[in-house]
């Protein structure tokens, strides 16, 4: 058994052990003189290294990038891939494509409508017949919370994958939507200025279209100037070759399918 | 007022003390980010490194998380730097194609691949590992820049897994004495 831990010390130095392996295995160090001697020795010449390395100059603007987004990342914030303030006057390519997909939505709706009321009677009986439901969702989110936890500890890097510009339908608006690669799915990241007031209940959607398909990621709701900003996981189970994205303005927040007029929009 | 020790700025960074973070930075920025672009012969991969040691360092969290008997401050950054740095490898591999035997040395060597400045000479470094027989420069190589584990390089080099230590340690003690003989006349 020691003999084996013995055979890890490279792997401890390349940390190359799971977390339970590095355990074992700090626990063993503590009691073997030849590992702790061994992991000295390499230590010390690895150590020695980078002394003879050559210089590098760092890219301009570095400082700045890596000290805005360790303090960005304090905030939890991770709307930093977007860009600043852009004026894009791109007009949608296929302006056209975007008529059939509206009025794909207002058949969508009126199936949704039915679809919604058989799906409120089936939930109705299920809770009935299973009162664990709610608890057992509850346990289920602190599960998840704490894997979002430990996933967001993990520091992952991220590479923006895809980036467009949203275009005005014709009201006042523009903005950003940046797709980025995760470890674990990808991340959408939304950021839009100078769109019209909201009134009431409404909320402003953002939609992921594949083919006729809109699925809701993300609403939110704007400030005093019209900005607003929204992120959405997309798991790696749901991960679509998605056409298009658009935000609407809907009545209410968390509907399934688009009630609203098209705000902004974009080909993906 | 005279300067802060690594260890004043790092317990400061504990507190949160951004002013600390950015000192900490500004002193060594230049080698951590040199250290990173050699191991990843690529500055945007360089950056990212830098941006993990310094997420980390703020979080002071695990890996970020510095105590005295890890020995000297520097020497523990340039650890996690090289942590970050083989994990970023390690992610960036999994897209690529698998490592291919017939390459030469020098297309995986890091470095390489710099355009040549005035500072080239000074890669003792490089000169260093050339005089290393192909096989103790290639355990550096995977070892030491690739953060391949023991088994990988097992497989790779076609040699039996009880062996690998034996000749990482070797290839890693002939390169100090390399480094230590030419430190001593060309440098300065």
């Amino acid at each position: 058994m020691n003999e084996k831990q013995c055979e890890n010390v490279l792997d401890y130095l390349n940390e190359q052990l799971t977390e339970k392996e590095r355990e074992e295995f700090e626990q063993h160090l503590r009691e073997c003189p030849d590992c702790q001697a061994e992991v000295q020795e390499l230590e010390n010449l690895m150590g020695g290294i980078p002394a003879y390395m050559k210089e590098a100059t760092p890219p301009a603007g570095m400082r700045e990038r890596v000290l805005n987004d360790v303090f960005k990342d304090e905030e939890n914030e991770h709307k930093n891939e977007t860009e600043e303030k852009q004026a894009p006057v791109l007009s949608p390519k296929k302006p056209n494509k975007w008529k059939v997909w509206a009025g794909a939505l207002a058949a969508g709706l009126l199936l949704s409508v039915g679809g919604n009321i058989f799906a409120g009677l089936q939930l109705q009986q299920l809770s009935s017949q299973n009162e664990d439901l709610e608890s057992n969702l509850s346990d289920l989110q602190v599960a998840l919370s704490k894997l979002e936890d430990r996933e967001s500890e993990n520091g992952d890097t991220m590479t923006p994958t895809e980036r467009t510009q949203l275009a005005s339908t014709g009201e006042a608006g523009s903005g950003v939507a940046t797709l980025v690669d995760r470890n674990i799915g990808s991340e959408l990241l939304v950021q839009v200025e100078e769109l019209t007031q909201l009134e009431g209940d409404q909320v402003y959607q953002v939609w992921l279209i594949e083919g006729e398909n809109p699925e809701p990621a993300g609403a939110f709701t704007t400030d005093g100037e019209g900005n607003g900003a929204v992120t959405f996981r997309i798991d790696e189970e749901n991960q679509k070759s998605w056409d298009a994205i658009a935000i609407t303005k809907e009545p209410k927040p968390n509907n399934q399918l688009p009630e609203g007029e098209v705000v902004l929009q974009a080909e993906l | 007022m005279s300067k802060p020790t690594d260890y004043e700025l790092y317990e400061q960074i504990r507190n949160k003390d951004k002013t600390a973070l950015e000192t900490l930075y500004n002193r060594y920025e230049k080698l951590l980010y040199s250290f990173a672009h050699r191991m990843m012969k690529d500055q945007q991969a360089a950056e990212e490194v830098m941006q993990d040691v310094f997420i980390k360092l703020w979080r002071g969290k695990g890996a970020g998380q510095y105590v005295k008997e890890r020995g000297k401050f520097s020497s523990w950054l340039l650890t996690i730097t090289r942590n970050a740095s083989i994990d970023l490898i390690r992610k960036k591999k999994a897209q690529e194609v698998e490592w291919d035997q017939r390459d030469s040395m020098n297309e995986e060597m890091p470095g390489v691949e710099e355009v040549v400045t005035d500072k080239e000479e000074r890669d003792q470094l490089r000169k260093a590992i050339d005089t290393l027989p192909d096989e103790q420069q290639r355990m550096i190589c995977l070892f030491y820049f690739q953060g391949l584990s023991q088994r990988e390089i097992a497989e790779k080099c076609e040699i039996p897994l009880g062996t690998v230590k034996g000749r990482v340690r070797l290839a890693l003690k002939k390169l100090r004495e390399h480094l230590d003989e030419k430190g001593g006349t060309t440098d300065e």
